[in-house]
């Protein structure tokens, strides 16, 4: 298979005939789509990542049904007593909390908000990151001073403390805390992307595309952006760990959504119940979720590291 | 290198005014009075009356912008509810004991990371390498505190081999910082989080020292070196770790932002009294004096360390200062 | 007595394909203070022969067969660290990209020192001493010895890696396209220098280029590689002027010449072959003009043709009627059309 793979190629991809724009669109990004994933294919790991990502993905998804008690019921073993603090059983797999409540149904659900945050917070930081490093690395002159000034700025602040402050004074609901994670996450993507641009610049490609009388836009999104693309999604993957991370890290603090189950709340409720040290079922089973997605994204960012710089691949 | 220097300077106190500002406008978007930020509702009318005369609060946006500038450059931040002391005054013990255990932290993750991730490149596509990586991933996919829960639960209820949390033997007295420090006592508990937060933080520079070993190695001075009848270490310790080191101290600025988060994090796990663990505190007390100000001092301690990063980075790469 | 004696070096080097035979049993001599060219094109194995003699090749390569000769010992059967101490000391390089062959973070001067105290018990002063004085025999202004690389231009850079390379004293200088990267009149100048200094340390060098020009000025005797083996070897004149192999011939043309009637320039039609599946026979025979069916399944040894000169090929006996055909450009148009 001798198929081009390096990020210098051009987006090979040629437009599909007729039709009308969409149709032609559509065609591109599942072109796209294809592409993709026959790069992470390459690296077995990435396809271990991408594997675990697409069940958790589906967890989330069909959690109400996965899910075989309500998260919130008090549940009562068969001589009628509330199953308080019951290790890990067959009929509760990850044991239950202080209230009775099966363990097992609440990482279930609680998957749904890992994979809202992690995804919705990673396409946001992608989105935000890679056009600020587009054009910050293409413009160059003031617009480029003046973006990587605020970028500067932006690592002066410390991250989880302006997360918790943000929330603690707006209301802590998923949606502020998805906003305090874009608001400071997309600087070390900016950054990069920003890096390869200006490699990319001043290719040959690039200059024949301009003499050739391409706008400015076009040259941005339809020469440049294709090449960064995979830098871009692998810092994609790493930020979505990121923002579970740090949406478990707040909820254990004690500022996460209240009306929403996350893991990280989990973790909270054992903490503020004083049950850490008589209850390890409670802890293990939620922070062991944390890991498995986390990890996950860290094999795709890997795996994308690896096709932008070639020397990083195995043998 | 002096320009350099001084622009890097100017940077900082740049950044230290947006971040003090930052936190000007985002204590006032809270809804209702902004005057109970400063203000405890507790005290009597009078001293509130001085209060609000001291922090301009009566006065229009503009001149409380102008006033709080002033009043923290000059490091008043008013009086904390909960404590009913200056928090100027309760700041230093708190700020000391974070920058040790953070100071600890970074050290050792940094100086680890760096030395794992040269071996794994000079061993490539090794055992040791491949289990370097996955469990240095993994312990960097799970979340901080619940390592460090995990750790006390482990190492310290069960094997009783350290103590539960924080940073001395309760009940004890102390001449003076020295002694309060230098103890084995505070050793021992400063031991386990901050090996949790090591091997946390450690993932980071290792892979990237690893990547960038090997973009090193492959570099024509490499093999030049080699070509002089360099011995092998030498090689790997005095021109390719030189020179890979530089992307790691560009990380290493990114990773102070994190370590801070994590310092509230293993502060609030460990109850280790530091500034982390007070501003979370001083959040659900409603402090709102005490929580501004260590918000505030944490970005300062970022602010100051990036600063020393980036001549860290100067000093090592002389391409750099060289404009 | 040679200096250096390298009889069936075989370097392979491992790739996902297979083993990649970059050097395939390739033989030569070099006496005390001679310049000996090695010629090719790129992917040829010329750069391999010489990082297999000091032994510096790449994690995937390994030296397979053969032995080399150098002052009596020999190099393939010393220990790493025996092999250290020849290195720099016995024989030394100039490698391609100067550019880059300076560690960016420390001082030039600073890492002409190390070369030097790797080797010999001195003192940093007197060091840095001899460092000025090789400064002053390239012609780099003595005082730069402790600036950084970055402030040095390409040309001063190169300069800076010849006075390291002359450093020690060393019997051979290997010089890699030790001017490629440069400007016309820096190579020159450059050139010159080389070459003077070279008889005034009394060293022996092997010239590595694919410029036929600069073996033509500087060498007296000369290999021609072609995909990992020797073509034609010998004495400079014969090569040069009346080459037996018809890739020799082909690149005497390819190069264009300031005197002479104007002729248009005739490069080499094709690319090198696949060394991990090298062909039958000849490696030439896919891109040689006088292929005959013989070429498609021996193997032509390197055969005398000459005073001090080596050929392999199985025409050799027709040369003078293909070194005609070979000036003609029609004749490269339409390989193994000749008969």
């Amino acid at each position: 298979m001798k198929k081009n793979l390096s990020p210098e190629s051009e987006s090979g991809h040629r437009s599909p005939p007729g039709r009308n724009p969409w149709y032609r669109w559509l065609k591109r990004t599942a072109g796209t789509a294809k592409f993709q994933l026959s790069l992470l294919w390459r690296d077995k790991i990435g396809m271990i990542g991408l594997i675990i990502l697409v069940a958790i993905f589906l967890v989330a998804v069909f959690a109400p049904v996965l899910a075989p008690h309500d998260p919130m019921e008090t549940m009562t073993r068969p001589d009628g007593r509330i199953a308080r603090m019951v290790p890990p059983s067959w009929q509760f797999p990850f044991g239950t909390d202080r209230l009775g409540r099966d363990i097992f149904s609440q990482v279930i659900i609680g998957s749904r908000v890992a994979v809202f945050v992690g995804l919705i917070s990673a396409f946001m930081v992608v989105f935000i990151g890679t056009n600020v490093g587009l054009i910050s690395g293409y413009y160059g002159g003031i617009i480029d001073d003046i973006l990587m000034r605020i970028t500067d700025i932006v690592y002066g602040i410390p991250f989880l403390p302006f997360a918790v402050i943000l929330v603690a004074l707006i209301g802590p609901g998923l949606f502020n805390i998805i906003l305090a994670i874009v608001l400071i996450s997309w600087r070390s993507t900016a950054r990069v992307i920003r890096a390869q641009v200006l490699t990319l610049k001043q290719r040959a490609f690039i200059e024949a595309a301009r003499v050739s009388g391409a706008s400015n836009f076009r040259i941005i999104y339809r020469h440049i952006m294709p090449n960064v693309l995979p830098l871009s999604f692998a810092y994609g993957a790493l930020s979505m760990g990121t923002a579970i991370l740090t949406e478990a890290s707040v909820s254990f603090l004690g500022y996460g959504d209240p009306l929403l189950i996350s893991w990280g709340k989990i973790i909270f409720m054992c903490y503020v119940a004083q049950a850490i040290t008589v209850a390890w079922w409670w802890v293990l089973a939620p922070g062991l979720a944390i890991m498995l997605v986390v990890m996950s994204g860290f094999f795709i960012g890997r795996a994308y590291e690896q096709v932008v710089n070639p020397r990083l691949r195995e043998r | 290198m002096r320009a350099y220097v001084i622009r890097r300077f100017i940077q900082m106190l740049f950044t230290l005014y947006v971040l003090a500002s930052v936190l000007f406008f985002m204590f006032r978007i809270v809804p209702g009075d902004p005057t109970l930020m400063y203000v405890d509702a507790a005290i009597p009318k009078e001293a509130q009356l001085v209060m609000l005369e001291q922090f301009g609060l009566n006065r229009p946006l503009g001149h409380q912008y102008l006033l709080y500038l002033k009043n923290t450059f000059q490091g008043e931040f008013g009086t904390s509810f909960y404590y009913h002391a200056p928090v100027a005054r309760l700041i230093p013990p708190m700020l000391i004991s974070t920058l040790l255990l953070m100071g600890t932290i970074i050290t050792l993750a940094f100086v680890l990371g760096a030395v794992l991730g040269t071996l794994m490149a000079w061993r490539r596509g090794s055992r040791f390498e491949l289990s370097m990586l996955a469990t240095s991933l993994a312990f960097r996919s799970a979340p901080l505190f619940w390592t460090g829960i995990m750790a006390l639960l482990v190492f310290s209820y069960t094997m009783k081999w350290f103590p539960i949390g924080g940073m001395h033997t309760p009940g004890q007295e102390f001449a003076g910082v020295l002694d309060k420090y230098f103890n084995l006592d505070f050793l021992h508990h400063l031991i386990l989080p901050s090996l949790v937060g090591a091997i946390y933080f450690m993932a980071s520079p290792m892979l990237i020292m690893r990547n960038s070993m090997l973009e090193v190695m492959g570099e024509d001075f490499i093999e030049m070196a080699k070509a002089k009848g360099l011995k092998d270490h030498t090689v790997m310790f005095k021109h390719a770790m030189r020179n890979a080191l530089l992307p790691v101290v560009t990380v290493l600025s990114l990773m102070i932002g994190f370590a801070i988060g994590g310092q509230v994090l293993l502060e609030t796990v460990f109850r280790w009294p530091g500034m982390g663990r007070e501003m979370v505190l001083a959040i659900q007390r409603f402090d709102y004096p005490m929580a501004q100000a260590s918000f505030f001092m944490l970005g300062v301690i970022v602010i100051i360390l990036n600063f020393i990063t980036d001549l860290l980075y100067g000093y090592l790469d002389p391409r750099v200062t060289y404009r | 007595m040679a200096l250096l004696d390298v009889r069936h070096l075989k370097t392979f080097f491992r790739t996902q394909a297979g083993d990649s035979r970059a050097v395939d049993d390739v033989s030569f001599g070099i006496a005390p203070g001679e310049n000996f060219g090695l010629l090719g094109e790129s992917g040829c194995g010329k750069t391999t022969v010489a990082k297999s003699l000091i032994r510096v090749l790449p994690k995937n390569g390994r030296i397979v067969g053969g032995q080399a000769e150098f002052e009596g010992q020999d190099l393939f059967a010393l220990s790493e660290a025996q092999m250290r101490k020849i290195r720099w000391r016995g024989i030394s390089m100039i490698s391609q990209s100067a550019m880059n062959a300076l560690d960016p973070v420390y001082r030039v001067g600073d890492q002409i020192v190390e070369a030097i105290q790797t080797h010999v018990k001195m003192p940093r002063s007197e060091a840095l001493e001899r460092v000025r004085e090789l400064f002053g025999l390239v012609g780099i202004d003595r005082r730069r010895s402790c600036d950084y690389p970055h402030q040095f231009s390409g040309g001063m850079r190169q300069r800076a890696i010849i006075a390291m390379a002359l450093a020690l004293n060393p019997s051979l200088i290997i010089a890699d396209e030790p001017t490629t990267a440069l400007d016309v009149i820096v190579q020159d100048q450059i050139l010159r220098r080389i070459s003077s200094l070279q008889k005034q340390f009394d060293a022996s060098m092997i010239m590595i280029t694919h410029d036929v020009s600069v073996i033509a000025e500087l060498c007296e005797r000369a290999a021609v590689m072609y995909a990992g083996k020797i073509v034609e070897i010998g004495n400079i004149r014969g090569v040069l002027k009346r080459p037996y192999h018809p890739y020799t011939m082909g690149l005497k043309n390819a190069f264009p010449s300031i005197y002479g009637d104007k002729q248009d320039l005739i490069s080499i039609p094709g690319s090198p072959p696949d060394l991990v599946h090298p062909p039958e026979g000849c490696r030439f025979n896919l891109r040689c003009p006088f292929v005959t069916d013989r070429c498609y399944s021996e193997e032509p040894p390197l055969r005398e043709v000459g005073a001090d000169q080596f050929a392999a090929c199985h025409r050799i006996s027709e040369a003078e009627k293909l070194q005609a055909l070979s000036d003609k450009k029609e004749t490269w148009d339409r390989p193994g059309e000749v008969e």
